[in-house]
């Protein structure tokens, strides 16, 4: 980096703590420090919203999953705005019944404290395991653009958010959120800018897009899905290789983009209280309304446009010449002397094919009929794609330095380095250290998020509902500092024992996965069945919470089921206690 | 006497109504995955398990 990105870097970092630190005078009790007094304005509460959920990880992980997987992660969202629209209809009235500061106080009305505690542990135990990753992504490219330790930047990330949050509270969150999300978007447009600058002298847009949808990049909506056995397999059947897949392995179709997706923003949105917390900050309950639907309009476009530009970087690369490794630690094992001559022999093999691929891509584009009225020239290209993939994979693996259960070396995929590549090697000075700024803007918009919400729920939720009753708003406030300071501290050491391999945002998902679905239940238990009880509730959010764990150790289902599993686990066992408990008063 | 000060703007739904304003969501909603649907089937080819 040279020295005016460095300035770039700091001006904005240093804007940011600024800003966040200077709203510590809305931060005098717990209604300000959690709630910003009911007072934020519904499009800040809006894009605060967006930014939470466009960590570092949208940036790094999903261009990432764009240029390895095209653009079929989209269909994860395909359920978000109807997920939205109901969240509008059923939960933000309730949520906003009554000035609550977590909404798990709210299942204390209906279930009682223990079920109140359970769901506010499993919001605690599910971010916290979440929130490692969350601060690893930016890390790991902050290393490799810098210089640094992936410890070192682990801590600068960790130190300066959790530094604005202590002070700060919700205010700093959701208004640092909405210049963070600005810089967000500026960076994804500059980046979409450079590349189109370099695609679109050699191709048209059109044979752009021809050449990724003929590479099978473009598969943003997949309707049939490839296994359609409704039966799912066991893993004692996958580990003997014997059944057939089921429709449950698909991670990525119309259906559970659908079905799962709508399922995972319900409980992400309505039922995770890093995102419901924003719920609780506008003055009513349309202004939260409107700040949902921001969401609801753009996600969808926005994830296929950052997903997009993952595509048009693989085209880059295939038309500019692609490396062989992109993860930095693998590019240093390459060149010691214990790879380097299998790894030279790899990039003499990789080097003729990357040099097949662009001669079939070149005939590909000059079909006049496009690339389906040749099947042999697009046979001939699809095969080359492959090749190159192949070759890249056993580079990963040759260099990774990681083995399976059997003691084989595996492949360590370098889902996240890749974006981080290109800037490194195509962005111009400024624009870097700008592009940088934004990385580290979607890091912060999301942790910064996650320790307000995680101390509030422990000091709402735990410490005055069981430790200190009777404590003064002073006393909870103090503690409740102490707690941003002590989850800020936590989730720094969470990501630096973060084993990061694969795709970050996909990990991120899984985790939530496995516990949201439950949350989500018992919410849908205390608004649809009114005859649940306390024992209903908790054995309810114990069923779902079994349910998704007893799927999990017999059968091959992919993450996004697991939203649907927990939740009708939820209901079923909680509303068979229901019939047996007695009637409500 | 002092000014008292103007009341705060009410949160009026975005089109007049809350019902029309989720059929908007859910038509943009289906109009987008329309849009995508078009993309995918005009330009992606799937590739061939290897």
């Amino acid at each position: 980096m040279r020295i005016v990105d460095w300035i770039v870097f700091f001006a904005f970092l240093a804007y940011v703590v600024w800003d966040g630190v200077r709203r510590r005078d809305s931060a005098k009790n717990l209604e300000g420090y959690y709630a910003g007094s009911r007072s934020i304005p519904w499009w800040a509460a809006g894009l605060s919203i967006m930014a939470t959920q466009a960590s570092a990880i949208t940036i790094i992980g999903t261009t990432g999953q764009g240029h390895e997987h095209g653009m079929d992660f989209v269909q994860t969202y395909f359920g978000l705005p109807f997920a939205m629209v109901l969240l509008c209809i059923f939960l933000v009235p309730f949520f906003r019944s009554r000035a609550v500061l977590t909404p798990y106080e709210l299942l204390e009305d209906r279930f009682g404290p223990a079920t109140r505690t359970l769901a506010s542990l499993i919001f605690l135990a599910s971010r916290c395991l979440a929130l490692g990753a969350v601060i690893y992504a930016p890390a790991v490219a902050l290393s490799a653009m810098i210089g640094l330790q992936t410890w070192e930047s682990v801590v600068v990330i960790g130190v300066l958010t959790t530094g604005y949050t202590v002070i700060g509270g919700v205010s700093a969150v959701i208004w640092t959120d909405v210049k963070q999300m600005t810089v967000i978007l500026l960076g994804l447009v500059l980046v979409l800018f450079f590349l189109l600058r370099d695609l679109l002298p050699v191709f048209d847009f059109g044979q752009v897009l021809d050449l990724a949808g003929a590479a099978g990049k473009l598969n943003a909506l997949e309707v049939e899905p490839e296994h359609a056995g409704l039966w799912p397999r066991t893993l004692a059947e996958v580990a003997s290789g014997t059944g057939q897949p089921s429709f449950w392995e698909e991670k990525y179709n119309l259906w559970a983009g659908l079905f799962g997706g709508l399922f995972l923003h319900l409980s992400y949105f309505g039922c995770d209280h890093s995102q419901a917390q924003r719920l609780l900050t506008s003055k009513d309950v349309d202004a939260s309304r409107k700040s949902l639907l921001m969401s609801a309009f753009a996600k969808v476009p926005m994830q296929a446009f950052v997903l997009l530009l993952g595509v048009l970087m693989w085209l880059f690369y295939a038309v500019h010449g692609q490396p062989l490794l992109y993860k930095a630690t693998q590019v240093e094992a390459a060149a010691s002397a214990e790879f380097a001559p299998a790894v030279a022999e790899i990039q003499a093999r990789f080097d003729v094919a990357l040099a097949e691929r662009r001669q079939n891509m070149e005939a590909l584009a000059a079909l006049p009929g496009g690339p389906s009225s040749d099947a042999a020239a697009l046979a001939r290209y699809q095969e080359s794609v492959r090749n190159v993939q192949a070759i890249r994979k056993e580079a990963r693996t040759l260099v990774g330095g990681e083995v399976d259960g059997n003691g084989v070396p595996k492949d360590v995929a370098d889902t996240n380095d890749i974006f981080c590549r290109f800037i490194l090697d195509q962005m111009p000075p400024v624009l870097l250290g700008l592009i940088i700024a934004a990385i580290f803007a979607a890091a912060m918009s999301s942790i910064d998020s996650v320790l307000n919400a995680l101390s509030g729920a422990t000091v709402v939720d735990i410490y005055k509902r069981w430790l200190r009753p009777d404590c003064s708003e002073r006393e909870a406030l103090r503690v409740g500092r102490g707690l941003t300071l002590f989850w800020g501290a936590v989730a720094t050491y969470m990501a630096l024992s973060f084993a990061g391999g694969g795709s970050i945002v996909e990990q991120i998902n899984k985790i939530g996965s496995f516990f949201y679905g439950s949350l989500l239940g018992i919410f849908a238990l205390a608004l649809f069945v009114p005859r649940a009880g306390a024992l209903a509730g908790a054995l309810g959010l114990i069923g779902g919470m079994a349910s998704v764990l007893v799927v999990h150790n017999v059968y091959k289902v992919e993450f996004l089921w697991y939203n649907v599993i927990g939740c009708v686990g939820v209901l079923a066992v909680g509303g068979a206690v229901a019939l047996f408990e007695r009637r409500r008063a | 006497m002092a000014a008292s000060p103007p009341p705060a703007a009410p949160n009026r739904p975005p089109l007049g109504s809350w019902p029309r304003t989720y059929l908007l969501v859910c038509v943009l909603a289906v109009a987008v995955m329309a849009v995508l649907f078009w993309f995918s089937s005009h330009f992606n080819v799937r590739m061939p398990k290897s």
